[in-house]
């Protein structure tokens, strides 16, 4: 009898053993990343850049957030103003999402204990579709308009619905109904449908028309795609027109807001649903040089987007289904309570024992089988799309509810490019002054205007962080700086603070600009929220490694002190070419 | 000697014990084994997608292709000189096509032939696209350094367009790709070699995991 008892004890301790074991370990890369989160909110997307730098560079430590690292990194990179850069790592998240069977095998596993630590991160379609999305943004902002095509088409894939025809249903409901129906029901009881991506339609519509030019087949796809685009949001309609009617030249994507982030929920945190984003817009008017403005369009709310059933994959409604079935629980309790006072001693510790067991991994289970929350979490709240001419360079503003956004150096198509596509993303409300200003602080080699300063390098103390050229140097020369140098002298003082200053120069992948505190002098494109962050106001003042350029900097700074105070209010290029 | 009897219930116990921690064995072990196997992750999985092997196959068919063709068969050091320039692929398929992927397809079947048999046997010369001209030019990083490629006066360009077919029916998915290459005269619009390469890729698997 002891030892029948003790076989109990002896089997109750070993599934204690394993479902403690369970909730004690596991992989922690589950948790949202919210400094990420607030960096992008912010518009410092270098310094979210330089974190997931980071995440990309752990890839051994964090495989199943292997593509999770990637589009985020891609995304926040693009947001910067950078689509080179942002290019090999969406060129690599297209790749992964176009893996099937990521997850094959290893859904019974996360059923038991918990999605986070056993599933490769694909997103849910909808974060799948807008890292789609931003694959073809960036394919188009490098005028690589067939790529761009592949991409948005990628992002129109079929969506699996379980709702009566013409009926919505929200993700929560569609857990209710789960929970009374077989376990089969979730395999068997949808409908593969169209999606309803409006945004992705445009896109595609876009870059066909691109293609168009020299292509007459993919001029009347393109009129097909931005016909599916505004069936499904009729504002589009008059943007779509205006690019087919040949009456704008530049395409501009505005994302405003936060998106929404996936938070468990229900008695376990079993279930997942997407809230908490914010700074949606639903209008906005996009102006060039302070003239009348023209509206943009709403193209992808992305927070309805998210409580839309056929937008999510339902692994945890499927989990949820699969503890259910579990019964541990339950069971445990069940098997606890039976053990009488009119059983054996012996007997009723063996049932006292097990069922004790059986509670205990329970709740083990439980406390592991909580559900996914990793999320794409720099995705915004809305995505709206306007259409405008650019001739040259411009001044791009966007205006909203208490939105006043002022992007110098926007340029349109240059002869050779059939359209030009501009991509901003808006810093959280209130807009901080280097949104709205249009200064312009410093000189990069993204916008060709005189700054006061500029006649002298950042890292000796002025205001140019042009790269190292003969046309820079004599720049220089022209203001008597510098006149002892050749180019060479100038490249190696770059050279020895370890600044690189093309992007094919900087060794794993672009650095962080000098303004940032970074080693590189590639700045982003101008018209980019990243180009506005990082000219249009005052950061500070370089702080010299070598030898050379620590005297030089010193020579000038003692300079500047003895001669006349020089301008030092800013231009933006509408004051230089009023 | 003796022996002590043997104990049913005592081995009975044992053996439950032993099931029990083989049990527990087995749960931690379905547990762990995903994480153990989760190095290569991101490998797990099929894809229907164009992959390096398909590139390079490609551009070692069409290089076959184009050594063996009439254009270049009949050619001699007495023909009407011929100036090729290159023009990138244009991608209609359903993949990215990466920019360095798509300007090995057209460099490998041209380097097929020696540049140098080119130019004395065949009379054939070679040229920078226009394309990359801006991108010597940002290289050289000198403003001052004369026009880049205003002699290169090209009479031929070669060209080549990727298509794709999708084919899904539940988890499988099918991609039939078609390459097509192309040497135009661009004077006369005339084409002066055409050819292609297919192939599949299959893939099975969930689409949205």
């Amino acid at each position: 009898m002891l030892s029948q008892a003790s076989s109990r004890w002896g089997e109750a301790g070993a599934i204690v053993c394993v479902a403690l074991a369970a909730a004690s370990t596991g992989c922690t890369n589950g948790d949202p990343d919210f400094d990420i989160r607030a960096d992008v909110a912010r518009g410092d997307f270098a310094r979210a850049e330089s974190k997931l730098r980071s995440y990309v560079r752990d890839t051994d430590d964090r495989p199943l957030e292997y593509l999770l690292d990637r589009s985020r990194l891609g995304i926040v990179t693009l947001a910067d103003g950078r689509p080179d850069a942002a290019e090999p790592w969406l060129a690599e998240s297209f790749a992964t999402l176009r893996r099937q069977g990521l997850n094959e095998n290893r859904q019974v596993g996360a059923a038991v204990l918990g999605e986070s630590g056993q599933l490769f991160w694909k997103g849910e379609p909808f974060e799948q579709a807008l890292t789609l999305h931003y694959t073809a943004l960036c394919y188009a902002m490098l005028n690589q308009w067939d790529n761009a095509r592949a991409a948005a088409n990628a992002s129109l894939f079929q969506l699996r619905s379980y709702a009566q025809a013409d009926q919505s249903l929200s993700k929560a409901e569609l857990a209710q109904r789960a929970a009374t129906q077989d376990e089969a029901w979730l395999d068997k009881g949808y409908a593969n449908v169209k999606t309803d991506f409006a945004l992705g339609y445009f896109v595609a519509g876009v870059a066909n028309f691109a293609l168009g030019r020299s292509d007459p087949d993919r001029a009347s796809e393109a009129r097909d795609f931005f016909r599916e685009a505004f069936t499904l949001r009729p504002d589009l309609r008059p943007v779509a027109e205006a690019i087919v009617g040949g009456r704008v030249n530049t395409v501009v994507f505005v994302d405003t807001g936060t998106g929404p982030s996936k938070q468990r929920y229900g008695d376990d945190g079993v279930l997942t649903r997407f809230a908490g984003g914010g700074g949606a817009t639903t209008w906005l008017s996009i102006s060039i040089d302070n003239n009348a403005p023209s509206n943009a369009a709403l193209a992808c709310d992305v927070q309805t987007m998210a409580n839309d059933h056929r937008w999510n994959n339902l692994e945890d409604v499927r989990q949820f289904k699969s503890l259910l079935g579990t019964g541990l629980i339950a069971g445990g309790v069940i098997v606890a309570g039976t053990s009488d006072n009119r059983s054996s001693e012996g007997r009723r510790n063996a049932q006292l024992a097990t069922g004790l067991a059986m509670v205990l991994a329970g709740l083990a289970v439980k406390a592991t089988a909580q559900a996914d929350i990793r999320h794409c979490e720099v995705m915004p709240a809305s995505i709206l799309v306007g259409a405008t001419t650019i001739d040259g360079s411009a001044t791009l503003g966007i205006h909203g509810p208490g939105l006043d956004m002022v992007l110098p150096g926007v340029r349109g198509p240059s002869a050779a490019e059939p359209l030009r596509v501009v991509y901003v993303r808006v810093p959280a409300q209130p807009v901080p002054a280097w949104a709205s200003s249009g200064r312009v602080v410093y000189a990069t080699d993204s916008l060709a205007v005189r700054v006061p300063g500029d006649d002298l390098p950042y890292i000796l103390g002025g205001r140019c962080c042009r790269a190292p050229s003969a046309e820079t140097l004599r720049l220089y020369q022209a203001s008597g700086n510098l006149t002892n140098l050749s180019l060479m002298d100038l490249q190696n003082l770059y050279t020895d603070e370890g600044i690189t200053w093309r992007a094919g120069d900087e060794v794993d992948g672009p650095k962080r600009h000098i303004l940032n505190g970074g080693t590189s002098l590639v700045a982003p494109l101008a018209g980019s929220s990243g180009f506005a962050r990082l000219v249009g106001q005052e950061h500070p003042p370089y702080q010299p490694k070598s030898a050379r350029a620590k005297e030089l900097a010193a020579f000038y700074a003692v300079r500047a002190t003895t001669m006349p105070a020089n301008q030092t209010s800013t231009i933006t290029p509408t004051e230089k070419n009023p | 000697m003796m022996h002590a009897p043997p104990n049913p219930v005592g081995l009975r116990g044992r053996h439950a014990l032993i099931r029990s921690l083989a049990l527990a064995a087995a749960l931690a072990g379905l547990w762990l084994l995903p994480a153990c196997a989760s190095g290569p992750a991101h490998m797990q999985g099929e894809s229907s997608t164009i992959a390096f092997e398909d590139i390079t196959d490609t551009a070692k068919e069409m290089a076959e292709k184009l050594a063996a063709s009439d254009f270049l068969k009949d050619r001699t050091p007495n023909s009407p000189p011929v100036t090729i320039t290159l023009s990138k692929v244009v991608n209609y398929t359903s993949d990215v096509i990466r920019d360095s992927e798509r300007w090995y397809l057209m460099y490998r079947v041209l380097d097929s032939v020696p540049l140098r048999e080119l130019r004395t046997n065949k009379n054939i010369k070679v040229v920078i696209p226009r394309e990359r001209l801006e991108d010597l030019r940002i290289a050289a990083g000198d403003p001052d350094l004369p026009p880049l490629g205003e002699q290169r006066d090209p009479t031929h360009v070669m060209d080549a367009t990727f298509r794709s077919v999708t084919y899904q029916a539940g988890k499988a998915r099918t991609d039939a790709y078609y390459c097509q290459y192309r040497i135009t005269d661009i004077r006369s619009g005339e084409v002066a070699w055409s050819d292609g390469f297919e192939f599949k890729r299959s893939a099975l698997g969930r689409l949205i995991d």
